[in-house]
């Protein structure tokens, strides 16, 4: 079985690497491919220089940081809820995303206050990141109290029932500009992230990968229940705020700066359990990081070529795997 | 190797148990019997979590998890179902207190899995998949993983329940094995009493809020008389 491993790692860090220029030379404005190399390689002139390395460079780095983000949160998830079904999102991820981008977006202009346009960007991402946060930390904090890991799983679900119905009221009284603003938030964008953002975006999607790398041996435990795997020593406290965490920095993060990205969390680590056939975390930790990193970058070329938001392309990608998970075996 | 001294368990708000005192020895096999809810399941479970529990005299609350995971290990009636798992990875799990933070499995790691493996005679079942085990290979396979811990203390909670009955006396006299020749003290739940009567040393017996532990000669009248 090793050498099955070593084939696909190789396999996807190429379709990666390759796919990742590509990402690069698509774009609105018609380039040809051995310029895109060329300014890649440090020459080409100063306007498409700028079109290349500040427009789609950062928007396939980020891209790429969204990929691996996203996919691994939602392994550590899965591992940590014992269901293939959980995400990111199941647990309230994004509905607290959702609920702090409406209190500002929505929110602000109903109470009169005005929001300038060069506020709005980093304004909405940090609405949306201390929106996720606080469900989180919400989440940590009860996950210390309720022992049964499906009764967080359902709170998680009622958490975003609510914020969404919260949200529809705010919706219905909000003007069609701000409405037009969230709506399209709601749809994700990796177009919107400037260099700036993108240095702030980097080391805490780094930073979420590292802690998950700690979660290794914890998820590896796991897989045989939280009884056995504290008969073995684990810490399950500990381990469940170091998973939180690690899903918190890169689930949040990439929420608060791309929109509420589905489907990435849930698809991903079952692509990469299917390719590698493994349960080892050792194994379908990087493997999981790659296939996210590729789903996110065929996702980002098809909504360039077609000019339509990521979300709906990660939901018609992901949806058809989730379904093949839920009746494959029944 | 084992010792409660004046120890009442509840579950929820009921008194299960009352003043237990209780001494398992090195290499003793020890079968615990009572009926459904008279608390088997509680006292395993407080076994591996009560800080007042002596374990080789040394009360449970002054060890570290990492001590008690090297002191006993513990076989659930929970069947894990883990997707893509050879069997060797799920006993090599076992060897988790001992590994570094990512886990990695050394030479010796290695021995103690193989051996754990053939101790329960899934040799040429070690590259299978877990999923595709009967539950009697997959209940020996458990035991090969709390084996490959390598505690002096196996607590197994009803190892043989969903078994068939030839299945149930090989689990029995295998864990008499690891008890007389390897001395480990070994203390099962079990309502089977046929297959726990030939091999077991003494026995537990919970009537009512009180447990006995008797040697298995004068176990076998009193367990008639409660139980039949």
């Amino acid at each position: 079985m090793k050498s099955r491993s070593t084939i696909f790692f190789v396999l996807l860090a190429a379709l990666c690497a390759v796919l990742f220029v590509v990402d690069i030379a698509v774009g609105s404005v018609a380039i040809p491919f051995g310029d895109v190399v060329d300014v890649l390689l440090g020459g080409g002139t100063a306007e498409m220089r700028s079109i290349v390395l500040d427009i789609r460079l950062v928007r396939a780095i980020t891209a790429l940081l969204a990929g691996a983000a996203l996919s691994v949160s939602g392994l550590e998830m899965q591992v940590l809820f014992r269901n293939p079904l959980a995400g990111p999102y199941v647990l309230g991820v994004s509905a607290g995303a959702s609920l702090g981008v409406a209190l500002f977006l929505l929110g602000a202009p109903l109470l009169g206050v005005a929001i300038s346009p060069a506020f709005q960007s980093i304004g909405t991402a940090g609405a949306a990141w201390i929106g996720s946060a606080i469900v989180l930390l919400l989440v940590v904090a009860l996950s210390r109290r309720i022992k049964d890991i499906m009764v967080m799983l359902i709170l998680g679900i009622m958490l975003s029932s609510g914020v969404g119905a919260v949200v529809e009221i705010m919706q219905y009284f909000s003007n069609e500009a701000s409405l037009k603003s969230y709506v399209v938030w709601t749809m994700g964008s990796l177009g919107d992230v400037t260099a700036t953002q993108l240095t702030l975006l980097a080391p805490v999607v780094v930073a979420g990968l590292a802690m998950a790398v700690a979660t290794i041996k914890p998820m590896n435990m796991l897989l045989a229940g939280e009884r056995y795997a504290a008969s073995m020593g684990l810490n399950i406290s500990r381990t469940r705020t170091l998973v939180l965490s690690s899903t918190t920095l890169l689930a949040g993060t990439v929420t608060a700066f791309c929109g509420p990205i589905g489907f990435v969390g849930i698809a991903v680590p079952h692509i990469a359990r299917m390719l590698f056939r493994s349960a080892d975390h050792r194994i379908l930790l990087p493997a999981t990081i790659l296939s996210g990193v590729l789903m996110l970058l065929v996702g980002d070329i098809v909504a360039k070529y077609f000019a339509l938001p990521i979300n709906t392309i990660t939901a018609l990608m992901g949806i058809p795997i989730v379904i093949y998970i839920v009746t494959r075996k029944r | 190797m084992i010792k409660l001294e004046n120890i009442t368990l509840s579950y929820g708000s009921r008194t299960v148990l009352r003043d237990v005192v209780m001494h398992l020895g090195k290499g003793e096999l020890c079968a615990l019997v009572g009926c459904n809810g008279a608390g088997k399941s509680t006292l395993l479970r407080a076994l591996t979590s009560r800080k007042d529990i002596i374990i080789d005299g040394t009360p449970l609350g002054e060890l570290t998890p990492e001590m008690v995971a090297q002191s006993i290990a513990i076989v659930t009636t929970e069947r894990i179902r883990i997707e893509n798992m050879p069997v060797e990875d799920l006993v090599a799990m076992g060897r988790a207190p001992y590994t570094n933070w990512v886990g990695h499995l050394q030479d010796v790691d290695r021995d103690v899995v193989t051996s754990a493996i053939e101790a329960v005679g899934l040799s040429t079942f070690s590259k299978r998949d877990i999923s595709t085990l009967s539950d009697g290979e997959l209940q020996r396979a458990m035991i090969a993983r709390a084996i490959a811990q390598q505690t002096p203390i196996i607590l197994l909670d009803e190892p043989s329940a969903f078994l068939d009955i030839p299945t149930r006396f090989e689990v029995c006299r295998l864990l008499a094995e690891l008890a007389h020749k390897e001395g480990k003290t070994i203390l099962f739940s079990t309502h089977d009493l046929d297959s726990a009567l030939p091999v077991c040393d003494s026995f537990l017996i919970i009537e009512g809020d009180s447990l006995r532990k008797l040697p298995t000669a004068e176990a076998k009248p009193e367990m008639e008389r409660i139980f039949r």
